[in-house]
């Protein structure tokens, strides 16, 4: 356990060198390895993410960007790499980025126990794939990472105590339809047009022994590059991996909207404008092949594998929404 | 018709004539307004009864006479709790309307009057630390939300060039606004048009040193990195709309930011019908409605004179929409509240009442003009033999011209609609 005495924020410092925070790490650095040695075995290149750029992924639920005065102009940090898989996988038909992404979520996201403002994602993309595909690829790397790390880490995770996850791909798939429908059914007042809140997923997340995928978002809850279904309209081709548990959400993917005006009517729908977003659009005029790709977000597969409660222990210096911490 | 010194003034300066001011005038000192064109709520009277059987259930109710301090102005408006159906306008970053920006939110707050803050506010005049010699965004928040105690709320507006600071993020993601956002006095307003200027971006004149500043963010049609003079024309964008957009931003506006108030402010659009529609589909705390007299620090004089529909058409198009419509453009009394009320409006906005309530005497000119407000709408609805405003209706009104009786179906002055 880790010294009671001591808050798993701000002093960060400390804890990263307790016995408790050293297994963590260790069982971390096997993910990471671990989906290395998957991903490259399934033909993907590894690429090194951008840090900074013009414009970054402009998210949803509220969250900001962080800036950095670049020469004079305004820079966003990454918050994620989600701009430009699409030009890499172009070219490198399968790739992915281990890519350091800041949010500075609202401060109500701080005791949700899974979100960090600085986070870690694998972020990859597949070249003429649809979401059938992407979620293929997402099921398969689950499926090997976690019994992989008890493999190489079995001591480690002992010594943490961590559940035995027992599943296999394929995983269950619900559309976001059924899921609102099953989570009313509870008695939950949803909204078919909206993104699962956070409770409610959660809820969703202990109902499954599983991971299971959330497919077909409808438009309007996701960013603009999530494709939507040319014969549903209103129906993006999208999905969410959620873990079993309560752990909640795992992964983010879709197929992307390559085209340009569907581009720019969705980048409105933001209320901005599509000039903010310069090399993407030239990027689309020029045109580009479709592409489908997820994320997956290492310190909540490391919360899911130790079985730890709180995302703060799953990586060393846990940045939390409205804290300021080492 | 252009009358001939017009047509001189601009054979003299050429696309400088189109505004109504140049470089000596009084911009940044006054407001505008555009020309009313047709009708207008002058056109009506409200038309009290004797028989007033709602003022026989009040005296019932209260076991004596009722006078009109009886009136309850309290009501929702755009989601918020209001102590009067009328909220201050969304009021941007011009020199006029943010300068006085402090001092309106004062008095609003103490009075329980829900505000807007305009856009380019943050971008122009900065987010907390001020960045000109002007109040920031957060200190007109700050002056509002500091002496709210009771109702009220504050509706901020993000333009397109405020979306490169992502100011709605900012502003859902500051602590210092967490218990008002979980209090539900926070709002957020898109912004797809104006009365005075329907179908046209922002405009204002800067001075040079803020001209350098913004020239990467906005269109100056005389770049000030070439032209050195006084004063810049700034432009923004007036935002590319069309259904399908506008249904899906309202809806990712909800999904963004569960915990803020939406509220879509539009100018007099031959389309109203079908952005109402489109907003009520959606489902949103309120439509803003802004007619063709509505106020601006700058526009075109073609934008004042000539675009959009008088806000009497605007209220007639939007009386029946399915969600909360609040209605403004050229209000400025009581008895226009009444009057818009009584004909189907949900609330009222006012912006350059005001400012120039604030520019006659502050933070005290603007409680003063409030409180006259909050009499004036409790004389005319008591007169009117009601209590609470929400009773008002279209037999509260009645149209001096048959034509417009007949267009709003409300009596006529000339003939008893009820006779014995």
């Amino acid at each position: 356990m880790r010294p009671a005495e001591l808050d798993p924020v701000e002093d960060s410092w400390a804890i990263a060198r307790t016995e408790r925070a050293k297994h963590i790490y260790r069982v971390q650095a096997g993910i990471l390895s671990a989906i290395r040695k998957h991903l490259d075995r399934e033909g993907f290149t590894e690429v090194v993410p951008p840090i900074i750029g013009p414009v970054t992924d402009p998210g949803i639920r509220g969250a900001k960007q962080a800036s950095v005065d670049y020469y004079g102009e305004e820079y966003k940090v990454m918050s994620s790499a989600i701009l430009y898989k699409q030009m890499t996988a172009a070219g490198l038909d399968r790739i992915y980025m281990v890519a350091p992404c800041v949010r500075l979520e609202p401060p109500e996201t701080a005791d949700t126990e899974r979100h960090l403002t600085e986070f870690f994602q694998i972020d990859l993309e597949i070249k003429d794939g649809d979401y059938d595909e992407a979620m293929r690829v997402a099921e398969d790397l689950v499926s090997y990472v976690v019994p992989r790390v008890w493999e190489t880490h079995r001591e480690d995770l002992e010594a943490l105590d961590a559940p035995r996850w027992t599943f296999s791909a394929p995983f269950p798939r619900v559309t976001h339809a059924e899921a609102v429908a099953m989570l009313r059914d509870d008695g939950h007042d949803l909204s078919e047009d909206a993104e699962l809140p956070w409770d409610a997923e959660k809820v969703l997340s202990d109902k499954y022994p599983t991971p299971f995928f959330v497919h077909d978002y409808p438009r309007g809850s996701r960013g603009f590059y999530d494709r939507e279904d040319p014969d549903r309209p209103g129906i993006l081709r999208d999905f969410d991996m959620i873990y079993p548990g309560g752990y909640g959400e795992a992964i983010s993917g879709a197929e992307r909207e390559h085209e340009l005006d569907a581009v720019m009517a969705r980048m409105r729908e933001t209320g901005e404008d599509p000039g903010k977003y310069g090399w993407y659009i030239d990027m689309l005029k020029e045109g580009i092949p479709p592409t489908s790709g997820f994320g997956i977000g290492l310190e909540r597969l490391t919360r899911f594998v130790c079985g730890l409660d709180e995302i703060v222990e799953a990586r060393p210096f846990p940045k939390v929404p409205g804290t300021r911490s080492p | 018709m252009t009358p001939p010194s017009e047509v001189e003034r601009r054979a003299r300066h050429g696309a400088d004539a189109l505004h109504p001011f140049d470089d000596e005038s009084r911009f940044g000192e006054t407001t505008l307004g555009g020309t009313p064109r047709g009708p207008t709520l002058d056109r009506l009277v409200l038309a009290p009864p004797l028989f007033t059987p709602l003022r026989f259930e009040t005296m019932r109710d209260l076991g004596r006479e009722p006078v009109y301090a009886d009136v309850d102005t309290a009501c929702t408006l755009g989601g918020f709790e209001a102590d009067l159906p009328v909220a201050v306008a969304s009021m941007g970053s011009t020199d006029v309307a943010n300068r006085h920006g402090p001092e309106i939110a004062e008095a609003a707050a103490r009075a329980g009057v829900p505000m807007g803050v305009g856009e380019n506010v943050a971008t122009v005049r900065g987010y907390d630390e001020p960045t000109t010699d002007q109040p920031s965004l957060k200190d007109r928040t700050r002056a509002y939300l500091s002496r709210l105690d009771g109702a009220g709320g504050i509706a901020f507006q993000q333009s397109v060039e405020d979306a490169h600071g992502e100011l709605w993020n900012r502003l859902y993601s500051d602590p210092e606004l967490s218990d008002d956002l979980e209090a539900g006095r926070v709002g957020f307003e898109i912004k797809a048009g104006q009365g005075a200027k329907p179908g046209l971006g922002g405009a204002i004149r800067v001075g040079r040193e803020e001209a350098l500043d913004l020239v990467d963010r906005y269109h100056f049609p005389t770049d000030p990195r070439e032209v050195e003079q006084g004063a810049y024309e700034r432009h923004s964008a007036p935002g590319t709309y069309t259904a399908d957009i506008l249904k899906h931003q309202l809806r990712l506006m909800r999904n963004n930011y569960p915990r803020a108030c939406l509220h879509l402010k539009v100018g007099p659009y031959r389309d109203l019908a079908r952005i109402l529609d489109v907003a009520a589909d959606v489902g949103i705390d309120a439509v803003v409605v802004d007619g063709a007299e509505g106020g601006t620090a700058m526009a075109p004089t073609v934008a004042l004179d000539e675009l959009g529909l008088p806000t009497l058409a605007c209220l007639a198009r939007a009386r029946d929409a399915d969600l909360p419509v609040l209605v403004a453009g050229g209000l400025s009394t009581g008895a226009d509240v009444v009057k818009a009320l009584a004909l189907g409006a949900d609330g009222c906005i006012m912006g350059r009442p005001f400012i120039e309530a604030a520019r006659v005497g502050g933070v005290d000119g603007v409680t003063n003009l409030i409180e006259a407000l909050r009499v004036e709408i409790q004389l005319c609805t008591s007169a009117l033999g009601k209590y609470d405003p929400a009773d008002l209706g279209p037999e509260d009104v009645q149209a001096l011209d048959r034509d417009l009786a007949d267009a709003l179906d409300v009596a006529w002055v000339m003939q008893d609609p009820h006779p014995a």
